[in-house]
């Protein structure tokens, strides 16, 4: 619900590496604080934004989710 | 037409059951499973629960009776807390009675006058699992926070009166998760009537959250209940009680993205310094009346008076709903609370979408602003040789700004959203493929916090010249503000005055008479670039007196509105350039047909000369073809010189065909 509510400011943010609300779903994703600044990074690729202008928020949970599980740093740390 | 929810905003009612469901620190997997938790609580909210013992069996215990004739030798009953805790206010003959409104927020049936027989059968029902309130929970659960507070009087024994486990009240504090608590408050909104005077609610800040993620925290929101068909009254509805107010609590994303996104209004983040028993003393009571409703009172018993009201329970020696008798602003609740030693720990500032736009652009070269421009309107512009010869970080600010213009557009002009959408997806695009994070940007508010603002309400004492005589003058406004008063904490640009009075006495004349009243006033200047292109507009309905024919001292019903455009230059400090549209209508004996309609236009300016010297030139004409076929050229000529947060001087010069009038006044702000 946050990332459908929120889709408009975390489509931003995710472009921009950065920001409140994709920090906020880190937090609610388990990445720690102090890997944000890899989650950010992860997601800052634009093939994100493509397939979250063609699909849904709940398709942009599911590619960020899928990111997680194949990054070699944050697979390991997240409490997921 | 669909009505517009009253600020308070009612916006969120519906969605409220599910937010409060919500989860924050869940992963999404496990989102969705707790979200049924909770609406599976709800639901069991609606189902009776099997009651052991009822009240009245509860009669006999001799425990309750030692409760009982303890409660009346400390007088519980009129102590301060017990009266927070019921809502209770003295009334006009001498007794009092609760503001709540929900007969289910009693357990005695004379509980809302009678805050002894509502005592005796609160300790009453602490005995008996017998469901109540509109919660339908025992006593202990529904009023938890009435059962904690008497158990701490009396030093209830729990072998004699065990207590029972509110589930869902754990559960509830569970998932708000709170550590403290921080008083937000939205500025003004000129766009919706009902929240011209801003709005405030309480954020429960979370355990172990950060400044990013206080956007999961959960708030508590008051608000009237606004039916989506309601028609035209609804207004009238909202001032005099017609809709019921309630609690609820959405997550502060959700106000953020309502506020700051959609509504673009600037937000302040107060943080309390409250102890951790204070905040859930505020939890326990924030649970009581979770499931009751007062009526709303659009001027009173708002938002503001009843987020008050939860702070005065948390801490007692807090007097602050007792300030407010006739109508409570929420810019003044900030400032009472502000005010209070040591309550506030620190305020934040959320910058509206469009603050942050005209800030950052500040930070653009004349070039980059051009090639911004140029990008907003065309997404192809950013393939410019300009452009990409900027360095990376510089594109990158540019893009950043343009995507919150495009996003700013969408909201603004919703029947071109997605296009401004798809244009907004291509330049996320373009900044995602740049790779670096943005560089955080301090923003600074255009108008200072509202603790600093002035008063609401004013007062001025004056003396002037008016043609061949002199005069002295009293005036005295309700609310708000205009565009002369000392600007900061208020919204820039933005006229709001409600019921003021001026009455004059004439030396020469011998004569004292109400001089101006205004029912309403209210201008707005949006100044227009080649980004912003908002109309200004005004409404004013009042009297004023007038020299017309024979007439030397004539009363004139004024019932008037424009429309029009602004400008801003900074040539000194700020100024603001407008023109209006007028049409207007009057209505006096000294007219032929005792009436007049016409229309014209108005130009003038306003000036900031220094931070506290301010000055306002206008001049209109107007036409009247209906009824006294006349014309009116007017000049008007005001300044303000601000000489403490709560004093003003001004000087005013107003002149109508052969009417000249000049006033000097100095004004205080209570």
């Amino acid at each position: 619900m946050f990332a459908a509510i929120n889709f408009e400011n975390l489509s931003q943010e995710m472009a921009q590496g950065q920001g409140e609300h994709l920090a906020s779903l880190a937090t609610l994703m388990g990445v720690p604080a102090e890997h944000q600044a890899e989650f950010f990074a992860v997601t800052q690729d634009r093939t994100f934004l493509v397939k979250a202008g063609e699909a849904s928020p709940v398709a942009m949970v599911k590619a960020m989710n899928d990111a997680i599980a194949t990054h070699p740093v944050l697979a390991q740390v997240s409490a997921r | 037409m669909r009505s517009r929810p009253i600020r308070c905003s009612p916006r969120f009612l519906l969605a409220n059951n599910q937010h409060r469901a919500s989860t924050v620190r869940s992963k999404p997997c496990v989102f969705l499973v707790r979200c049924l938790c909770v609406v599976l609580i709800l639901i069991s909210l609606f189902f009776v629960h099997p009651s052991s013992v009822n009240a009245e069996e509860a009669e006999g215990d001799p425990y309750l009776a030692q409760l009982i004739s303890q409660a009346v030798l400390l007088q519980l009953a009129d102590k301060r807390e017990w009266h927070l805790l019921l809502h209770y206010r003295p009334n006009l003959f001498g007794g009092y009675m609760s503001e709540a409104d929900d007969p289910h927020f009693f357990l005695s049936p004379l509980g809302r006058t009678d805050s002894h027989a509502e005592l005796k059968r609160t300790i009453q029902s602490l005995f008996s699992e017998e469901p109540v309130g509109s919660s339908k929970q025992p006593a202990q659960c529904s009023f938890i926070a009435r059962y904690h507070w008497l158990k701490d009087r009396l030093a209830i024994d729990e072998r004699k009166l065990p207590a029972i486990r509110c589930e869902r009240f754990d559960r509830w504090v569970n998932e708000l998760n709170a550590e403290s608590v921080t008083l937000i408050f939205a500025s003004a909104f000129l766009e919706n009537p009902a929240s011209m005077f801003g709005h405030t609610f309480l954020r429960v800040d979370q355990k172990g959250q950060t400044d990013q993620t206080r956007l999961l925290a959960y708030t508590i929101n008051y608000a009237a209940e606004v039916p989506p068909d309601e028609g035209a009254l609804y207004p009238i509805k909202g001032i005099f009680g017609g809709f019921k107010g309630s609690f609820m609590t959405p997550p502060y994303y959700l106000k953020v993205l309502e506020y700051r996104d959609i509504e673009n209004r600037d937000i302040w983040e107060y943080r309390l310094h409250f102890s951790e028993h204070q905040v859930r003393r505020l939890l326990e009571h924030a649970w009581e009346l979770g499931s009751t409703y007062f009526d709303y009172f659009f001027f009173k018993e708002n938002c503001s008076y009843h987020i008050l009201s939860l702070l005065e329970y948390a801490d007692p020696t807090l007097h602050l709903t007792d300030q407010f008798h006739v109508w409570t602003v929420p810019a003044d609740t900030v400032r009472l609370v502000a005010a209070q030693p040591v309550l506030v720990k620190d305020t934040m500032y959320r910058p509206s979408r469009r603050t942050v736009i005209q800030r950052k652009r500040e930070w653009l070269s004349g070039e980059e602003h051009r090639l911004f421009v140029d990008i907003t309107e065309h997404v192809g512009s950013i393939k410019q040789e300009g452009f990409v010869r900027l360095p990376i970080q510089r594109r990158a600010f540019i893009l950043d700004v343009t995507s919150d213009y495009l996003r700013y557009r969408s909201e603004t002009d919703k029947s071109h959203a997605s296009v401004y959408k798809e244009q907004n997806r291509a330049i996320l695009a373009a900044r995602s493929a740049l790779r670096i994070p943005s560089e955080d940007v301090k923003i600074e508010p255009f108008s200072k916090q509202p603790d600093l603002g002035h008063g609401t309400s004013r007062a001025s004492v004056g003396t002037g010249w008016r043609n061949n005589d002199t005069f002295e003058e009293l005036s005295i406004r309700a609310g708000y503000h205009d565009l002369l008063d000392p600007e900061i904490g208020h919204t820039q640009d933005a006229q709001v005055e409600i019921a003021s009075l001026s009455v004059r006495h004439y030396n020469r004349a011998d004569q004292t008479r109400v001089e101006r009243a205004t029912l309403v006033n209210v201008m707005s200047l949006s100044p227009i670039d080649d980004l912003f292109r908002a109309p200004s507009w005004k409404v004013n309905v009042g009297m004023n007196t007038i020299r017309f024919g024979d007439c030397q001292f004539c009363s004139n019903g004024v019932l008037s509105g424009g429309i029009g455009a602004a400008a801003e230059t900074q040539l000194f400090k700020r100024e603001v350039y407008f023109a209006f549209a007028d049409a207007e209508a009057n209505y006096s004996r000294a007219y032929e047909e005792r009436h007049r309609i016409g229309g014209g236009g108005t130009v003038g300016m306003l000036a900031d000369v220094t931070d506290r010297w301010k000055l306002m030139l206008s001049g209109s004409y107007l036409r009247y073809a209906l009824g006294d076929k006349s014309d009116d050229i007017r000049w008007y000529a005001g300044t303000r010189y601000t000489l403490a947060q709560n004093w003003a001087l001004r000087l005013e010069y107003n002149h109508r065909d052969r009417d000249n009038d000049v006033v000097f006044s100095i004004q205080a702000f209570f």
